[in-house]
């Protein structure tokens, strides 16, 4: 271990000269430390060797990129007599250790044997102990997280947790939560956040138990929560039901005014090229669909006599531009190019929707704005999926374009989607495959979209997108592996259930 | 303990601090601008911190706004879109905002016995109210929005006491100016300077002069709470707060007195703030710029006594006199006390608010050889411009004074 030697007044300027603040990177900054007096020290320094220096170190500018210089250099410590104000927080906030101990610098000669104690704060001369100012504990957490922010990113992992509320529902619905549950619980432990689970009922479980398909208490439990996860509803016990378990669903929607609908579709690589009908080897894409306005909410009705029916289809400017924005931002944060589809040359609707898209698309010059007929672009979904980056569409065009784009795909087993409102309400998460009431409780179901949904909520809902890049990585590597559900197995394949297919992504998930 | 240290001690739940202590303490408001708040949400990013009291930060786009070029518009896009996503209580764009330490004070957002961190070093102006107030960097400022605290070292203090009061033309900047010239740019280097005496000094005054503490290299300045607090505050705020009071036998590094009575309208030189010298001692120096606003001198008093000195009178030719009220309301109140018309009429131009030439951003950049007879509170080599323009510090009076003469002067020399 060496030593490096100054006197007073050692300034942020030759700590590093101002020339070299077009850098940020530590290790750049590095090779330049200390280079106006002591030209010899960047080519030297050895991991742990110490600056020793008298009163005053670190005076002048404000840079951070001071103490960076001189922690990335390697330098295991700083002993001065004193530390100018600012660098002495800059070092404690990047992580520098420093040490104030008069004594010592003075005891220190040409060849002395120097060894520090950060815990204890002592500075050893040749064999004499000096003690230096001592530091708090605080302060020697934030030097072993390596900084202030990342101490405090540390502890608000830990102390970070969210309320979810689970929506089972029915046919096959309890099964995939589960998955889900069991995937979020572990990502939530590798990612250092809590979760918190409350199970509420919807659809025929609800119709049957209180005759409501979404009662008021899930609704109000699903304000509360900082996300919802939903499995699946409806079954062919309640066809003739008064009310339609599916009625569930719209209300959720309406009661968290969720107007967004994402849906990512994707080809996962190992499924290149089976049952799939697109064309082309890749194809990733989002659609974004509008939820809460168009043709499904606008006035209906019969004609007295009944032989007469009709709905409307009305959107307003305010209700476009919101669900456009979210396109655009995120096509922004993508490959930039975002497909608006409508039926303008027919729909007065649509014609309004394309007029707030161009004007729209002036704030956000980076991304390439297509307009695209919906009947062309059912086409294109099939012929050419690779051209797509975003698609945005209004409720009714969206609703078909979502399957038709899953299922083409080959994986509607696979696709997951998101449900959000504005900012601070909670989204839905649900996988876009049915209840399935045909292999509800056989550990059959392909538990994957479900799984995807679940790491929807966790980039989506709760800004946890590690844990959620993580939980899709193990899902691409558990089909990698070779592990098949029914669904997406080519003939003579081996098939594993439900649980072996989450406990397949639990094992690579890390 | 002095009067920061009982605020010290109380914001880190300890019974008592002792200089050269580290400590952690709860935060009461963390401020950034458009220029060091951007790094700040960055940082925040990076690290994946999230706000943790979103109506313990403010945010105010005061520096360069309105945006004066596309890198600056990005900065300012860039905090709009943080407060919008977090939801941020106290964000203030342009059409509600002023200097950030003209705004704050004037909308109740600081109030005595209060914890104040901003990231830009005049946030000591607080301390006019009874705050601990400090500048700090844009990593303190992300740690205080995502934990709402900040570690802080206990400071030791300089006692200055102020003695008889102010004649007429003379402010509170050419109290800190004179103060400045007599403790130098680093006396008070870490320190924290409590000011006792100040019965007789407005808020606007106060402000001013713990606006420049950190000129002489001051952690913060501070004036305890009295009834002259009380009464700005009316109204202002609803939040509780604490008067506190030095202990009696409280220990400072140094204790210094000025004369109010005996100082005279002060000038700080190029290219130091602690380079002073009487108003009156420099007629000789011919200006081409005054400047009248900046978060030292942008109140309405400010623009009060500018106004007095241009009232009926004309700047002279050849300089340029810019006049920036601190914030919408001083801009309001001017316009409604008539003061925007007597500078219009007087043949100064009127900016809307900003921090503009103060940090040489835009607004009034000076060009080589240029001399600026200024309000605002740092005179460094190229700090308005050119590194060869010359920056006087001074009080509006003066400045409005020089602007009417076209050379340095006192204001008794034209009233």
């Amino acid at each position: 271990m060496k030593i490096y030697q100054y006197g007073d007044n050692v300034d942020t300027d030759v700590i590093i000269p101002a020339r070299f603040l077009n850098e940020s990177d530590p290790a750049a900054l590095a090779k330049h430390c200390m280079e106006d007096i002591d030209p010899a020290f960047a080519g030297t320094v050895k991991p742990g060797d110490l600056i020793i220096a008298g009163e005053n170190f670190g005076c002048g500018s404000s840079r951070e990129h001071a103490p960076l210089a001189i922690k990335a250099s390697g330098i295991g410590a700083v002993v001065a007599k004193s530390f100018a104000r600012i660098f002495f927080r800059n070092a404690v906030n990047t992580g520098l250790t420093i040490l104030e101990c008069p004594a010592a610098v003075d005891a220190i000669g040409e060849n002395a044997d120097v060894k520090v104690d950060t815990v204890t704060g002592t500075v050893a001369v040749d064999g004499v102990a000096f003690k230096a100012q001592p530091i708090p504990p605080f302060i020697h957490e934030i030097i072993r997280a390596g900084g202030l922010l990342a101490s405090l990113a540390a502890d608000q992992k830990k102390t970070a947790s969210y309320d979810i509320v689970l929506l089972p529902g029915d046919g096959i619905g309890p099964e995939i939560t589960q998955a889900a549950r069991t995937v979020m619980e572990r990502a939530a432990e590798l990612y250092g956040f809590g979760l918190r689970f409350t199970e509420q009922l919807i659809g025929g479980r609800a119709l049957d138990t209180c005759g409501l398909p979404l009662p008021h208490e899930t609704l109000e439990s699903c304000k509360r929560s900082d996300a919802v996860f939903l499995g699946a509803v409806g079954g062919p016990q309640w066809d003739n039901a008064p009310v339609r378990p599916e009625k569930g669903l719209l209300e959720l929607r309406e009661g968290l005014n969720l107007y967004n609908n994402l849906r990512p579709v994707k080809l996962w690589n190992r499924l290149a090229g089976r049952r799939r009908i697109t064309a082309g080897d890749w194809e990733d894409y989002l659609i974004v669909r509008e939820l809460t306005g168009g043709l499904y909410f606008g006035a209906k009705g019969r004609r007295p006599g009944g032989s007469e029916a009709y709905d409307t289809c009305v959107y307003s400017a305010e209700e476009i531009d919101r669900i456009l924005r979210f396109a655009f931002e995120a096509a922004n944060q993508r490959r930039k190019k975002l497909t608006s589809v409508d039926k303008a040359n027919v729909l007065e609707t649509s014609r309004l929707w394309r007029e707030r898209a161009e004007l729209m698309s002036e704030a956000f010059p980076d991304v390439e704005l297509a307009h695209m007929l919906v009947d062309n672009a059912a086409m294109q979904i099939i012929l050419n999926p690779a051209q797509f980056d975003v698609i945005v569409t209004e409720n009714t065009f969206g609703d078909i374009l979502s399957d038709e784009a899953g299922a083409a795909a080959g994986s509607v087993g696979l696709m997951p989607s998101a449900s959000l409102g504005g900012r601070g309400t909670p989204g839905v998460f649900e996988p876009i495959h049915g209840s399935a009431p045909e292999l509800a409780g056989k550990d059959a179901a392909n538990p994957l979209a479900s799984i995807l949904s679940a790491a929807m909520l966790l980039r989506y809902g709760l800004d946890e997108p590690k844990a959620a890049d993580a939980i899709e990585r193990a899902v691409g590597e558990a089909l990698d592996g070779g592990a098949r559900t029914a669904d997406i197995a080519e003939a003579g394949e081996n098939v594993v259930g439900t649980k072996e297919m989450t406990r397949r992504v639990l094992d690579a998930l890390r | 303990m002095t009067l920061t240290q009982t605020i010290l001690a109380r914001k880190a739940g300890l019974p008592s601090v002792t200089p050269g202590q580290l400590i952690k303490a709860k935060v009461d408001l963390v401020l950034g601008n458009d220029i060091t708040a951007p790094v700040a949400i960055r940082e925040m990013e990076t690290h994946g911190l999230r706000v943790s009291d979103p109506d313990k930060i403010a945010l105010v786009l005061d520096h360069f706004t309105p945006n004066k070029d596309i890198a600056s518009a990005a900065q300012c896009a860039a905090v709009r879109r943080f407060a919008k996503k977090n939801r941020i209580k106290h964000f203030y764009d342009v059409g509600q905002m002023g200097i950030e330490h003209v705004l704050l004070p004037e909308l109740g957002l600081a109030a005595p016995g209060e914890l104040i961190i901003g990231a830009d070093s005049h946030t000591c102006t607080y301390g006019g109210l009874g705050a601990f107030a400090a500048g700090v960097g844009s990593t303190d400022m992300a740690a205080g929005m995502a934990s709402g605290e900040c570690w802080l070292r206990v400071p030791e203090a300089i006692k200055v006491t102020l003695a008889g009061s102010l004649r007429p033309y003379v402010t509170g900047k050419d109290i800190i100016l004179s103060l400045i010239g007599n403790l130098g740019v680093d006396g008070a280097r870490y320190m924290s300077l409590e000011f006792f005496g100040a019965e007789s000094l407005s808020i606007d005054d106060r402000l001013t002069v713990a606006n420049m503490a950190i000129e002489c290299g001051a952690k913060n300045g501070i004036f305890p709470a009295d009834g002259v607090t009380l009464g700005y505050l009316k109204g202002r705020t609803d939040r509780e707060f604490v008067t506190d009071r030095p202990d009696p036998g409280a220990v400072y590094a140094r204790e210094v007195t000025v004369r109010l009575d005996a100082l005279e309208p002060t000038v700080a030189r190029p290219h130091l703030p602690s380079n002073v010298a009487p108003a009156s001692a420099l007629s000789g120096v011919k200006i081409d710029q005054a400047v009248i606003g900046s978060c030292t001198n942008g109140r309405i008093s400010d623009l009060r006594a500018a106004a007095e000195i241009l009232r009926g009178r004309k700047v002279a030719n050849g300089v340029r006199c810019i006049v920036i009220p601190g914030s919408q309301s001083v801009m309001l109140d001017a316009v409604r006390e008539g003061l925007i018309e007597v500078f219009l009429e007087a043949g100064a131009a009127v900016s809307t608010p900003t921090c503009g030439p103060c940090l040489g951003g835009h607004m009034g950049i000076l060009s080589e050889g240029e001399v600026c007879v200024s309000t605002t509170n740092r005179n460094f080599v190229g700090r308005m411009g050119h590194p060869q323009s010359y920056i006087y510090l001074a009080s509006p009076s003066v400045a409005a004074a020089s602007a009417v003469t076209g050379t340095i002067t006192s204001p008794e020399a034209v009233v």
